[in-house]
């Protein structure tokens, strides 16, 4: 679609380009602020606030239990996303289109909904403050973004490879196995990076599941910033940005399935 | 005694709610034979080779093997071979990983498989690219990679849908040779899908004409271009001029027909006619000659009209005559012997009544 | 016609393919899938339907004690307020952006489709800590309005109810951006081109053809902008002041300080059928623009 660009439109596009970027953006230079007044621009460059995250135990333990549950949803989303995204895709049955809905009943209900929900059920399973607890919670709150993913996939793979494969003797597992799976490697490494990056940053469901000593980076940071703002803040939300930057670029570039 | 055709296709039907896309298809197929399910787009040829694959179940009817029924059998265990017209191969895996895939399946050793994939690489003449990925090959190439996969565990049969589909005219023509030396040199038993009539004429055995989920006619090339049995049929395989009249009766062997237009016409005997019936006449243009009206044209059936258009083709001069308001004609003549006649000259057309086929529906 | 055909002939009149054995075989490879949905987000939901009619007993006592309560009807009033508004805005923002990237050449459109999906995938919280940062007292925009106008601005910007719009629609613009650049990308050229050989000025153009192909992506956002919208939960606690708390901020508190899981669960329900409602009067929206 290429009509002339207006100046105006120009001018206006910019501007809410520039309103997105600019919180991305401010935290950089802040975080290598040499003060603990919160200033900009900061006084002085120092690797201060970077020291203060890296040393301290609190933050150290927060940022480990946000890997590890993060690490544990990839592996579950991906687990039950990949294999119910072939059979929405491939499987002609009717019932596909019940179950199609029933996967992406997440996205339709407000996360604080389903996050009390989880709350007073794993209380009453005597999970609640668990990493298992965090771990299934976010896998549920990502499997329609890890399905939707994959289905993209999925779709941009010629169908008759699969069809060729039966027909050569191959069963149905066979083909999924060494024949579907390596053909959307791409995809699915891209669904595991945003399913890891959605659980790493998620506050609703953690604020409701994690207890003191299964706090994750989002719930430390959620606390501090409501009690002081702290600059060290600053630091973390760079490096936070960072990895959000690669996992998107990186995702993007796989999305798409070998031809 | 009768052979057991390698493959039966008893009225087989293929119903989606209310779009029926194959309606009661009974065919046999005979060991070697080279079959091609021919007919326009969307007319059920891929369905029946589909549910012949078993990659599409029927709702009625029965698909058997060597007499046994198969009907049910899914289709990783019918021992088919299949080639598609977007090739299909696997492009994570290696030239040589693809046509080794089925034979891993089959688990056969390690170097029986490098010995049977590399005969068929040399089958297909690709010897040297057995390391090369997919996307590393031209298109032909790529499609005799999927003929070696298609027979390198030998099949009962190879199924093939529009296999030269996606290839250019060069291309075609020469996939066109392998394949038919590949049936030769195997012998080997083909179900070929095609919508071009040409590919079908020169490539097959027998042809199977499919139009709207129905099979219509069944026959050799030959049988198909100069004796076909529906209109259909005769317009499409070849060209045809097609003609309506009515059943006079036999006389001195050979069957009269009355043109709508007026004239008697005298064409192959053909049983089953009531006298008085609709017909209609195929004429192949190759098959009439035009002669000036002082011309001896003792025996031949003949029809006066005007030269609406006539033009070089090359091999062939191509005359559209008019006959009547309606009707026009058209002829063939190779260009190296025959007279030109110039537009709007009036003359004659004729033709051996035996080259006449007269056709009921 | 022979016993065998005749059969087939009743067979074929029923109208339906039989499925083969591989369709039923991979519908069983969302078996993992639907148990964990169903132990992890149908069962919860069930609890949280019934805690909101269980305290000691069965009642609708948590109902009633919501619905009486002043404190709920300006929650909610503000809620739908700030949801509305910042759809309303965010939809307003996003769509000329989109327009924008839609009219760029591949490779600038792929730099522009990152921009977006930066602050897409940037963690809410470090969104929240800039956003303070830029608009608190001492924050980017105050000091540089003093330093260079010599301005004191009277009002805050943040913990306020601008601060919780400016949160909200940062967060919402990227959710309009992509239904709506992929319904203008989508739309075929010739159209517009018909319509400027016709006469049509570039505006008319816009309004006559663009915009009305495009109003599916806009139910499309608005619909989504507004079912999270109206759960959010962080923006208003972080960048909010009292009188901006929202319905889960709501549910919040009874949970975790007056430890009262059945009117938690009520508001939560409430919430539910509110956004359900919103969400089925948008798409009624969408099918009286069919007609």
């Amino acid at each position: 679609m290429v009509d002339h660009i207006s100046l105006p439109l120009k001018i206006a596009a910019g501007l809410v380009f520039a309103f997105l970027i600019a919180p991305s953006l401010i935290v950089i230079p802040m975080s290598f602020s040499d003060s603990r007044e919160i200033m900009f621009p900061p006084s002085g460059f120092s690797w201060m606030l970077y020291r203060e995250y890296f040393a301290g135990p609190e933050w150290v333990a927060a940022t480990i239990e946000s890997t590890l549950v993060a690490t544990g949803v990839t592996a579950l989303s991906l687990a039950t996303g990949v294999p119910v995204a072939y059979a929405l895709v491939r499987s002609r049955l009717f019932g596909v289109a019940i179950i199609r809905a029933f996967v992406m009943m997440p996205m339709l209900v407000p996360t604080i909904v389903f996050a009390l929900g989880l709350y007073i059920y794993f209380a009453r399973l005597g999970i609640s403050g668990s990493t298992l607890a965090l771990i299934l919670g976010h896998s549920v709150h990502n499997l329609p973004f890890v399905v939707l993913v994959v289905i993209a996939g999925l779709r941009q793979v010629n169908p008759n490879i699969e069809v060729a494969a039966q027909v050569l003797g191959a069963s149905v597992l066979r083909v999924f196995f060494s024949v579907v799976l390596p053909m959307i490697a791409g995809p699915i490494a891209a669904a595991g990076m945003f399913s890891f990056l959605i659980s790493f940053d998620e506050v609703v469901i953690a604020w409701f599941l994690s207890s003191p000593r299964t706090m994750t980076l989002p719930i430390k940071m959620y606390s501090s910033i409501q009690w002081e703002v702290s600059p060290v803040l600053a630091a973390i939300s760079t490096l936070l940005t960072l990895l959000s930057l690669v996992i998107c670029v990186l995702g993007v570039a796989l999305r798409r399935p070998e031809a | 005694m009768t052979v057991t055709p390698i493959v039966s296709v008893r009225n087989a039907s293929v119903v989606y709610g209310k779009t029926v896309a194959l309606h009661d298809a009974t065919i046999d197929i005979a060991k070697g034979d080279f079959l091609t399910l021919l007919g326009p787009s969307g007319s059920g040829k891929t369905t029946l080779l589909n549910s012949i694959a078993g990659v599409v179940p029927l709702s009625s009817g029965q698909i058997l093997v060597e007499g046994t029924d198969m009907t049910a059998v899914p289709p990783n265990r019918r021992g088919f071979g299949m080639v598609f017209q977007n090739y299909a191969l696997m492009p994570h895996l290696t030239v040589f990983e693809n046509i080794a895939f089925p034979l891993r399946i089959r688990h056969m050793d390690s170097s029986q498989i490098r010995t049977k994939v590399m005969e068929a690489l040399d089958l297909v003449r690709l010897a040297g690219l057995a390391e090369r990925r997919p996307k590393q090959l031209s298109g032909g190439q790529q499609q005799r990679v999927a003929l070696a996969r298609a027979v390198v565990y030998q099949p009962k049969v190879i199924l093939m849908d529009e296999p030269l589909g996606a290839l250019d005219k060069q291309l075609r023509e020469g996939l066109q040779g392998e394949i038919r030396h590949l049936h030769a040199m195997l012998g080997a038993t083909v179900v070929y899908v095609t919508h071009d009539q040409e590919e079908a004429l020169s490539m097959s055995t027998r042809i199977a004409l499919i139009s709207d989920a129905r099979v219509c006619e069944v026959g050799t090339p030959h049988d198909m271009y100069f004796r076909p049995r529906s209109v259909f049929a005769a317009g499409f395989v070849g060209t045809s001029n097609l003609l309506k009249g009515r059943y006079r009766g036999d006389a001195d062997g050979w069957s009269t027909v009355e043109l709508a237009g007026g004239g008697l016409v005298r064409g192959a005997p053909t049983v089953g006619l009531n006298t008085g019936a609709e017909v209609t006449l195929m004429l192949r243009p190759e098959a009439i000659d035009l002669a000036t009206l002082d011309d001896a044209t003792a025996g031949l059936n003949l029809l006066e009209g005007e030269v609406a258009d006539h033009s070089l083709q090359g091999t062939t001069w191509r005359t559209v005559v008019a006959v009547d308001a309606q009707t026009r004609i058209v002829v063939q003549r190779l260009s190296r012997v025959a007279r030109s006649f110039p537009v709007q000259s009036r003359v004659r057309l004729c033709w051996r009544p035996e080259d006449t086929v007269i056709l009921t529906h | 016609m022979s016993a065998v055909s005749a059969a087939s002939v009743a067979d074929a009149t029923h109208g339906r393919a039989r499925r083969a054995a591989p369709d039923y075989q991979k519908a069983w490879f969302s078996a993992p899938a639907v148990v964990l949905i169903a132990a992890v987000f149908v069962i919860p939901l069930v609890i949280v339907a019934l805690q909101s009619l269980y305290r000691e007993g069965f009642t609708i006592a948590g109902y009633e004690q919501i619905l009486g309560s002043t404190l709920f009807w300006r929650i909610l009033r503000t809620t739908l307020e700030i949801t509305l508004e910042a759809s309303l805005l965010s939809l307003l923002l996003g769509y000329p952006l989109a327009y924008y990237i839609a009219q760029l050449d591949r490779t600038p459109r792929a730099i522009a489709m990152i921009l977006v999906l930066l602050p897409f995938w940037t963690s809410i919280l470090v969104k929240s800590f800039a956003f303070i940062v830029i608009l608190g007292e001492q924050g980017i925009i105050k000091t540089m309005l003093r330093q260079f106008l010599s301005l004191e601005l009277g009002t805050s910007l943040v913990f306020n109810r601008i601060g919780v719009m400016v949160g909200m629609v940062h967060f919402l613009i990227p959710f309009c951006v992509f239904p709506i650049l992929n319904n203008l990308l989508a739309q075929p050229p010739e159209l517009r081109r018909a319509a400027l050989i016709m006469g049509a000025s570039r505006r008319q153009v816009f309004f006559r053809v663009t915009f009305l192909l495009s109003l599916p992506a806009i139910v499309a956002s608005a619909i989504m902008t507004v079912v999270l919208s109206i759960g959010v939960f962080v923006t208003p606690a972080l960048l909010g002041g009292r009188r901006d708390m929202m319905v889960a901020n709501l549910i919040d508190y009874y949970t975790r300080e007056a430890l009262d899981w059945t009117m938690a669960a009520a508001l939560a329900v409430m919430l539910l059928l509110i956004s359900g409602a919103l969400i089925w009067v948008l798409s009624r929206v969408d099918s009286i623009d069919r007609h």
